[in-house]
């Protein structure tokens, strides 16, 4: 409903645009000032789909990191650190019992008290809540279980390796909120109500154009929350975001490929790390509808077919280290493995071609995203390339992250243009690369070598596990399920004097809770 | 006239129904939903489906329209079921950003464009041709780039002006004239080019009229022939570009509460319907009817008062 107070502005402003012409005012202010004890961050996405910690993913992680403790921490190098829980482990052999230890004396930021209970509750709304994103990270446990005032156990109901990561904030399910907040889950999409260190002011709140933060008065550990204030500025234009950080508006920004140069020149940190790796995506694996692709010799071909190397030199340039890659992991990463497969061979295409059928090559369709990946330039010189060895890439492209999806769920296109975030290998299975992977697996591929791996890497203990991660990316190159390209790099830019602003492949995206005004 | 205004009102009833009926129906038809929003690319199919349900995205359109519908009637816009907002406070808010950046470059684009348009009809030679030419450059140059170029050397080079945002008058009044001057200058460019080509092109056709030479004959002043006779003959069509200017600044205002981070009603039509987000759609679908029927409204009244035939009919 229409509230008086917004009408009152709407009026307030029309007044004054009315009656205030000759108003210039003398010198400029910034509409989000900066203070010492105010932290100012601009970013591209206001909490979407909203702040309730069930929807969580990458463009409410900062809200939701200021406001939720996690009960893991997830630090800038991708290690597990207490939280909420003090420590955690696996019970038995197998990986399919997990237990927390919650930390003692914390509060909420509505004065109410951490308990099991509380835990429980919240990760059976995880998990039970069919329409939060946190029903599919928690698919695999089957119980949570409340072992005394300060333990909890959740029984899962097949080996999972990963549950603490997925229990931090970064992927998703570990930010809880206070009981009381889950009696009207509604208010958790536009409130916050967890034990961080901060807390969301709605009356210093403009949704969608800036979001401010204060200190929860309740944090256990009072020292780290180290702002007065903090003011998440909606900034959606990358070269808005670093004029506004250029003039002191923000403390620091989301980057943008095009801008990192600029941002280096005008003296600014810039952190920038690989995120996301983009290539193409062989999808129709058993040749359904396109018989070329059933056959690996030519999956393998159209990989050889591309020179990785000066793609990413000529695409990503030389700032956001520029990674070509051939694998959906990056070096140092759980899986990675230290070889090349497919050197740049075009000769060796042409050949792998004849031996499968295809001397004159073949058409490739493939749908493809113009959004900010870059997904669709790096598929225009793909062609390229691919057509000096006769493929004929196809690409339908579209600017509508729906149709893209909707196209690529609809089993038409025998391939399709993909940018994903990379993930620990267990992640990975249900999203990318199992029969009933959502949403990058639209033909439901199979492959029974590379499903026995994934089950025995789940259930495998520390010493076998990253062998069997190696594995599994080993096999899914060499099957060429998919033509990675480059790992498009993600960048933040921060005034000098901020401190504290770290990122890694492991976590690309740092954290505000961690940062600090240095001078 | 009261009958003429009378009349546009009650056209403007079944517009509106129009407007959001179409409005529905397109998005509807568009790819994508409101659910797989929500649960971005980490959901079950079966949490999918319950969501869709729901949400009541499984039952038929036109039954989807009418819950829609009979609670906008009663003055219920919805509240969105993906950020989970208030579908009206969300538009009020935004509206006031909106509808004053609007004001603001209307003004400052017939200002500019009717002053440009009179004085090279009047003046003629090298100032004519520099109209033409600087209506040609603001219909070429692109408000967001415009925008960005503004921000480059008044806020970062000189720091005269705040790069971004928007400073709510009721908390500071110099701020909000502050934050309003780059985005009002970006996006007037081109409406002032506009209105200065019209402006000259009315101008220099009213001057060159019979009643124009009886007028000099009879000696009046060159200022009253200008002011007084031209430029009300010229109004007519300038007044109908300004209306379609003040229209068409509904959709320009996307790019430049882009550019300078405004949280206006611009950006919210652009990120509800990435989203699929229906009530907020139809919400600012609705609103941007409503403005467009009131703008043609006060033009006609304008045409009114300018033309004593059009107040008889």
């Amino acid at each position: 409903m229409i509230n008086t107070r917004s009408w009152r502005r709407v009026v307030a402003a029309l007044a004054l645009t009315l009656a205030a012409a000759g108003c210039g005012g003398p010198a400029a202010t910034n509409p989000v000032s900066s203070s010492e004890t105010t932290l100012d961050i601009g970013t591209s996405y206001p909490p979407t789909p909203n702040l309730d910690p069930g929807n969580a993913n990458g463009a409410s992680l900062w809200y939701l990191e200021l406001a939720y403790e996690p009960l893991i921490k997830m630090a800038s190098d991708g290690k597990l650190k207490p939280g909420l829980a003090t420590s955690w482990r696996y019970v038995g052999e197998g990986n399919t019992t997990f237990e927390l230890t919650l930390r003692e004396g914390v509060k909420f930021s509505d004065g109410t008290p951490l308990s099991a209970d509380v835990v429980k509750a919240n990760l059976d709304r995880f998990r039970g809540t069919a329409q939060l994103s946190t029903a599919a990270q928690l698919a695999d446990v089957s119980a949570v279980t409340v072992v005394d005032a300060k333990t909890v156990r959740l029984a899962l109901s097949k080996p999972n390796p990963t549950i603490a990561a997925v229990l931090s904030e970064f992927y998703g399910a570990g930010d809880i909120a206070s009981g009381a907040a889950l009696a009207d889950p509604t208010k958790l999409a536009t409130q916050t109500f967890g034990a961080g260190p901060y807390v969301l002011d709605a009356a210093r709140t403009v949704e969608g154009d800036h979001y401010t933060f204060t200190r929860n008065p309740h944090y256990w550990a009072p020292d780290k929350a180290k702002f007065e204030t903090v003011v998440v500025k909606i900034l959606p234009n990358p070269n808005s975001a670093l004029a506004a950080l250029r003039t002191g508006q923000v403390d620091l920004v989301q980057g943008a490929p095009n801008t990192d140069k600029a941002a280096k020149t005008a003296g600014l940190q810039v952190v920038s790390v690989p995120q996301t790796f983009v290539g193409l995506a062989l999808a129709d694996r058993a040749g359904t509808t396109l018989p070329a692709l059933g056959d690996v010799r030519v999956r393998q071909a159209l990989n050889y077919a591309i020179d990785r190397k000066k793609i990413t030199a000529g695409l990503v340039g030389t700032y956001g280290g520029p990674t070509p890659t051939e694998q959906v992991v990056l070096p140092g990463q759980p899986g990675y493995n230290d070889k090349t497969f497919y050197p740049h061979d075009p000769d060796n295409a042409r050949q792998l071609l004849r031996e499968a059928g295809y001397p004159n090559g073949f058409t490739l369709p493939a749908v493809s995203f113009s959004g900010p990946s870059g997904m669709t330039p790096l598929l225009q010189v793909m062609a390229n390339q691919l057509a000096d060895v006769g493929v004929r890439l196809q690409i339908s492209d579209t600017a509508d992250s729906n149709k893209y999806i909707q196209d690529m769920l609809s089993g038409q296109f025998p391939a399709y243009g993909i940018a994903f975030g990379t993930l620990p290998v267990h992640l990975m299975g249900p999203l990318l690369f199992l029969p009933n992977a959502t949403p990058f697996n639209p033909f439901h591929s199979t492959d029974p070598t590379l499903e026995s791996l994934y089950a025995k890497a789940a259930a495998a203990g520390p010493d076998t596990k990253p062998d069997l991660d190696r594995q599994i990316i080993g096999r899914l190159v060499e099957q060429a399920w998919f033509v990675p390209v480059l790992f498009q790099p993600v960048s933040y830019y921060a005034r000098p004097g901020v401190g504290g602003v770290a990122a890694t492949p492991n976590r690309p995206t740092p954290n505000p809770v961690e940062w600090t005004f240095t001078g | 006239m009261l009958r003429l205004i009378l009349r546009r009102l009650l056209i403007s009833v079944p517009l509106v129904f129009l407007v959001s009926l179409l409005t529905f129906l397109l998005q509807a038809l568009a790819p994508g939903d409101t659910a797989r929003t929500i649960l971005g690319n980490t959901y079950t199919p079966e949490g999918y489906a319950q969501l869709r349900q729901q949400l009541g995205l499984d039952e038929p359109l036109l039954t989807q329209y009418w819950h829609w519908l009979s609670g906008a009637l009663h003055g219920d816009l919805g509240v969105s079921p993906i950020s989970g907002l208030d579908v009206g406070e969300q538009i009020t808010t935004r509206l006031g950003v909106t509808l004053s950046l609007i004001v603001w470059c209307t003004v400052l684009a017939a200002v500019v464009g009717v002053t440009l348009g009179v004085v090279s009809a009047v003046r003629g030679g090298a100032l004519g041709r520099l109209v033409d030419a600087l209506s040609l450059v603001g219909f070429a140059v692109p408000v967001f780039w415009f925008g960005l170029v503004l921000v480059t050397v008044f806020a970062v080079t000189l720091r005269l002006l705040p790069a971004t945002g928007y400073v709510d008058p009721a908390t500071s009044l110099s701020g909000w004239a502050q934050s309003m001057v780059l985005p009002v200058v970006a996006l007037a460019l081109a409406p002032a080019a506009v209105i200065a080509k019209q402006t000259r092109d009315g101008m220099l056709d009213a001057l060159g009229r019979d009643f124009v030479h009886s007028l000099r004959a009879n000696g009046a002043s060159e200022r009253s022939i200008v002011f007084r006779h031209a430029l009300r003959n010229a109004a007519i069509p300038v007044v109908t570009v300004i209306g379609l200017v003040f229209v068409g600044m509904l959709t320009g205002t996307v790019l430049v509460e882009s550019v300078f981070a405004m949280p206006g009603l611009g950006g919210l039509a652009v990120q509800s319907t990435v989203q699929h987000d229906l009530p907020m759609i139809q919400g600012v679908a609705v609103t941007f009817t409503v403005v467009v029927v009131l703008v043609n409204l006060l033009v006609d009244i304008a045409y009114g008062w300018l033309n004593p035939k059009v107040r008889a009919s």
